[in-house]
């Protein structure tokens, strides 16, 4: 609970919207508040059975935050707390990432502990005051007893202990750490570095890394700028005759490229560039790097909240901030009445906020799940199984016959019975020629086999059309990784403004999100007991699938004059597949939400 | 740079012994040593040598040897494979400690086995429920192999 006073208390945002997204929901407005995003860009309402009648949406509130604001929110705690113990920043950061971020229970330790020992317990020195110069040039006799270095060397040390090491072995000590909280590396120390301190390490190695790099700036042009050798100039004159003239134009092409650059796609480069900026900042200053780790440790405290984006390299957050609907109040009831929480971060990466695996609408986080292993468990196997075995009539156990006769033994019940016909072996009469294809019995038994075996070919079916999204899904994505280039090309052969040619970019964009939709559903559909409903769903889905067809197939011409001859057809095909998506995924949790379709015996 | 912290270890131990443990390479190289205890008097293991190898990884200091028996040892945080359950060994490992703190850690994990965080359950379940006769066991296994 904790949590929610916190925000309510810095952010009181969060209690505005809240109390507006409550006059909000009998409209159902698709009115985005501020930043705050709804699960499901598709808002669909309807009437719910918990609910005496009356519409109502219910709809997952979250917010995408970066750890920059998380850790703000984090400081703007630490002020809180110090604001009351009177005790720096520093100490109250130690202190709080020791209580877990429990700011009360802090509180009321300190002032029902005597403050001395809970600060000797935290790792405090006896003081709060950072001292100054702690990075400093050590005499000439100093040992550095990590790395047995003599001195003179700068070294660095706590405030409040005398544990002298080079400030090289301190910051390969600091980085090698998991946790924010990193001691003295002396094992009798009991302090923590706290922020105050690392900052001077950090100054001090930042301004290190600076000059070096300066230096070594220098020496380039130092060396550049020197008197050529013989050879140098010959490689000089002789590198345009001996290469192509093609390379020559690649070059200039190049440096076009990246002038245009600067004018285009200006906003994808731009964000791309901010995040890799960040990432590097973040591991080049030791002070970056800690805070880093304090909000990634305490998200992962507080993972009922906040989701790290599971996309690769992503280090962007979900902040969860509960529900436009008074009937359900958490994920895992939401989750539990079919609703899928998907959500999407600041890069644009779409995943399920129960199960933290990308974009699986209009399948539920069960269905995925049991799909995932299904898929494993059977696709090769069963193939297999189809191909070369029977069942055992008696048994069902599957038998593959390796040679020999047609008289068959189960090796695990030891029923003998027929090949060919299925049947039982007594009434051949030890005849190796079957005769009895027409016996009723033996009719009967290959009738069994194959309603035991539709199941399998049901589940071959829908895996068929699952897995052709799939790799459909990997060309596209594929080919949007070339897209920004291609997109570059449309721009400069029409002379058209970068936001003119977007419609490329978010013709893909939607194209993907179908495909997406598309081989989910039918993974959810083999999980249906065939109804009216299932019909439907699937009129719905193959209404879709030509959509998706239609627009896919526009990105077949590939002459750029043609592309640009081609828009009024990419916007309105992208648009039909919008509308008909929004509409399919609407259906589908309709269905599954009111309960109106019934799971087979498949989905445990 | 680990080098010259290796070497400078290695000449502190030959200055200043720490009593009851030796350690040294093995043979040229310098990343790989050989160390021994001698068995705690007031252990079960008193009398037996035992014998340990010990790899320090090229980024020592900053991560820790990886120290193992190679004498068989009848103890509830130590295995068959001679694998040593010690913290200082894994996440509290520090880069301010040395090869002889650590060999006096081991030494004085012999006196007092910890057998809330075992590695070999069966012998934390004897060590605590029947201390004599896992008293018995190390002595007898301390003789078998340690001496």
């Amino acid at each position: 609970m904790s949590d929610y006073e916190f925000e309510y208390e810095t952010e009181d945002e969060y209690s505005n919207l809240e109390s507006e997204a409550d006059s909000l929901d009998d409209l159902d407005s698709e009115d985005e508040i501020g930043d705050v995003l709804r699960a499901d860009s598709v808002h669909y309402s309807f009437k719910n059975k918990q609910t005496a009648g009356g519409l109502c949406t219910h709809r997952m509130r979250y917010k995408p935050v970066e750890a920059d604001e998380i850790e703000a929110q984090l400081k703007a705690r630490v002020a809180n707390v110090d604001t009351i113990l009177q005790l720096g920043a520093d100490d109250c950061t130690v202190l709080l990432l020791k209580y877990g971020w429990n700011d009360q229970k802090l509180l009321e330790d300190y002032t029902t502990q005597e403050p001395e020992s809970l600060r000797r317990e935290c790792g405090l020195g006896p003081e709060s005051r950072v001292r100054a110069r702690l990075v400093r040039e050590s005499e000439p006799q100093f040992l550095c007893q990590i790395c047995c270095s003599d001195g003179p060397l700068y070294t660095f040390q706590l405030s409040w202990c005398d544990h002298r090491y080079c400030v090289d072995c301190y910051v390969r000590y600091i980085r090698g750490g998991q946790s924010a909280l990193v001691k003295c590396p002396d094992t009798s120390c009991a302090l923590y570095v706290r922020p105050g301190e690392l900052e001077q390490l950090s100054t001090f190695e930042e301004q290190r890394v600076r000059q070096q790099e300066e230096h070594e700036n220098q020496l380039r042009k130092q060396s550049v700028s020197g008197p050529l050798t013989s050879e140098e100039i010959m490689a000089k004159y002789q590198k345009p005759l001996v290469d192509s003239s093609d390379e020559e134009l690649d070059e200039d092409q190049e440096s076009d490229e990246s002038a245009e650059d600067a004018l285009f796609n200006f906003h994808e480069r731009h964000i791309k560039q901010q995040r890799l900026e960040k990432q590097n900042q973040r591991n080049k200053i030791l002070l970056r790097r800690y805070w880093y780790t304090v909000v990634v440790q305490y998200t992962k405290k507080h993972f009922k909240t906040f989701k790290n984006c599971p996309a690769i390299d992503c280090e962007c957050f979900i902040e969860y901030l509960g529900f436009d609907s008074d009937v359900i109040t958490s994920v895992e009831e939401y989750v539990a009445h079919k609703y899928i929480p998907i959500v999407q971060c600041s890069n644009g990466h779409r995943f399920c906020y129960a199960c933290l695996s990308e974009d699986h609408a209009p399948a539920t986080c069960t269905v995925v799940q049991t799909w995932i292993k299904t898929c494993a468990d059977e696709t090769e196997t069963s193939h297999w199984i189809t191909a070369n075995t029977k069942d055992c009539p008696k048994c069902s156990s599957p038998i593959e016959k390796n040679g020999g006769c047609n008289h068959m033994t189960c090796g695990e019940c030891h029923y003998q019975f027929c090949w060919i016909c299925l049947g039982d072996w007594s009434r051949h009469k030890n005849n190796y020629v079957c005769t009895s294809f027409n016996d009723e019995e033996s009719k009967k038994e290959r009738e069994k086999q194959e309603t035991s075996r539709v199941s399998l070919k049901r589940y071959l079916f829908y895996f068929d059309l699952f897995e052709i999204h799939r790799v459909s899904l990997k060309k596209d994505t594929e080919f949007l990784a070339k897209l920004e280039h291609r997109v570059q090309e449309i721009q400069q052969r029409a002379k058209v403004s970068w936001i003119e040619a977007h419609f490329y970019r978010e013709s893909i964009d939607i194209l993907l999100r179908c495909r997406i939709t598309l081989m989910w559903s039918y993974a959810l559909m083999f999980y249906f007991k065939s109804s009216a409903e299932k019909g439907f769903l699937e009129r719905t889905q193959s209404n879709l699938s030509n959509h998706v067809e239609a627009l896919s197939k526009l990105f077949e011409i590939t002459p750029t004059e043609k592309v640009i001859k081609e828009k009024e057809a990419f916007l309105t095909k992208s648009n039909a597949l919008k509308s008909c998506h929004e509409k399919c995924i609407e259906k589908f949790m309709e269905s599954l939400v009111l309960g109106r379709i019934s799971f087979t015996s498949e989905l445990k | 740079m680990s080098l010259k912290r290796i070497n400078k270890e290695l000449s502190d131990l030959g200055r200043d012994p720490p009593s009851s443990c030796s350690a040294g390479p093995v043979g040229d190289d310098l990343y790989h040593w050989q160390a021994s205890i001698m068995g705690p008097p007031d252990s079960p293991y008193a009398g037996g040598v035992f014998f340990l190898s010990i790899h320090f990884p090229t980024d020592y200091p900053f991560k820790p040897p990886k120290i193992s028996f190679q004498t068989k040892i009848y103890h509830p945080n130590i295995n068959s494979n001679g694998n040593i359950c010690l913290d200082i060994l894994k996440d509290q490992w520090s880069p301010a400690l040395t090869i002889s703190k650590v060999l006096l850690s081991i030494c004085s994990l012999l006196t007092d086995a910890n057998p809330d965080d075992p590695l070999v359950p069966e012998i934390a379940h004897i060590y605590k429920t029947d201390r004599a006769k896992y008293e018995a066991t190390a002595k007898e296994w301390t003789k078998k192999f340690a001496i």
